[in-house]
């Protein structure tokens, strides 16, 4: 065990949020991820929605606002880092994640061991559902570096 | 056996709004001969600017102690814990199965200096568990105030942590003197967090450390102008 908790793993979290419920899905993938021994980070991206109709939204834009303090968005040299990207999506929009994602496998030279895995945000206990979906993909990837 | 650990041959990464020292090796600064001493693995003298901080980061199986000299420090962790730290209190947490947190300057407008000290567990896979307090500096003047050890219970308030160390602070004035006896085959660490003071006939300033091994006991005096304030790890 102690060899296999060895192998260093690095996860990148990438979510999108609005009001912090995915947030806090992602923040539990990333406690699982280190529970299961990985270096984690956590990315938040970018909102599409323009300016004006984020202001129009309160509670979307007091929330923005401490994220943005919290969290940078996703950058090139994370995923050159990454072994695994969790990529938790927000259920008032897909575009965001999906975006991403597209753009992620459509980049050249990426490292073809790299695992992209979506987070279901499952029904019951979300977040222990995220912690167990984060160490199950912290351990495939060791497995495939070992 | 004292051997001194000076400020300026300390690890240094200034990243604009972060200004660290790093007393043993951390993040980018390896120095294979600086890993640590006994159990304490980090000891970071930080400084961040108004405002700033580190963003949301993991840490498992490790003791980490933030002990603040000047302004404030929020702390956020997924434990749920929401905190504002300042001077003369101090924060300990223990990450053992798995924590992520953040910790940002305080203020918008005043810079933030702390200490942030990581203890190696003596037992992995430990609940996470956050613990915070404030203490009146009185309480440290002129003599050792426990700060972190592994009894349950103590005579005034200190953060239990999973490790046979113990973490002192201490505020002397110029000219003010204490010792403190060191039990046989125990180690110390003393670190100089502001000012001045003497350790045992040297001389140490702010951000110096000494290694001590194999000595019956610390004499400290708080040296001129102004004495000094510092921390003192009594390690197995």
């Amino acid at each position: 065990m102690s060899d296999n908790k060895a192998t260093p793993v690095n996860v990148v979290v990438v979510f999108y949020s609005r009001y912090g419920e995915t947030e806090q899905l992602a923040l539990a993938a990333g406690v699982g991820a280190v529970q299961a021994h990985a270096n984690i980070r956590l990315r938040r991206l970018k909102d599409l929605a323009d300016p004006e109709t984020i202001a129009r939204d309160p509670r979307w834009a007091e929330n923005l606002e401490r994220m943005n303090r919290d969290y940078i968005a996703p950058r090139e040299i994370d995923v050159d880092w990454a072994d695994v990207i969790l990529v938790a999506s927000c259920s008032d929009s897909l575009r965001e994640t999906e975006k991403y994602v597209e753009a992620l496998l459509a980049t050249p030279g990426r490292n073809d061991r790299l695992l992209i895995v979506p987070l279901i945000d499952s029904p019951g206990d979300r977040l222990a559902s995220a912690r167990e979906q984060a160490r199950k993909a912290v351990e495939n990837a060791r497995k495939l570096k070992t | 056996m004292i051997t001194l650990r000076l400020a300026e041959e300390r690890g240094h990464a200034d990243h604009g709004w972060l200004n660290s020292y790093h007393t043993f090796s951390f993040a980018n600064y390896h120095d294979p001969k600086h890993m640590g001493f006994r159990a304490l693995r980090v000891l970071n003298d930080d400084r961040v600017a108004p405002g700033r901080g580190f963003g949301s980061h993991g840490h498992r199986d490790m003791e980490i102690i933030s002990y603040v000299l000047e302004g404030s420090l929020a702390h956020k962790d997924s434990t749920g814990t929401q905190e504002v730290l300042e001077a003369n209190m101090v924060q300990a947490m223990s990450a053992g199965t798995g924590v992520i947190h953040s910790e940002f300057n305080g203020s918008a407008k005043q810079p933030v200096h702390f200490l942030q000290i990581w203890i190696e567990p003596a037992e992995m896979d430990v609940e996470p568990s956050y613990q915070q307090f404030a203490y009146d500096p009185a309480e440290k003047k002129g003599r050792l105030r426990l700060i972190a050890g592994p009894d349950k219970t103590t005579a005034e308030p200190a953060a239990f942590i999973h490790q046979d160390a113990r973490m002192y602070a201490s505020v002397l004035a110029a000219g003010d003197f204490l010792e403190q006896p060191i039990v046989k085959s125990r180690h110390a660490w003393v670190h100089c967090a502001q000012g001045n003071i003497t350790l045992n006939g040297r001389a140490l300033k702010e951000g110096d450390g000494a290694a001590i091994s194999d000595e019956s006991a610390l004499q400290i005096t708080g040296a001129g102008p102004a004495g000094g304030e510092f921390l003192v790890f009594d390690l197995a």
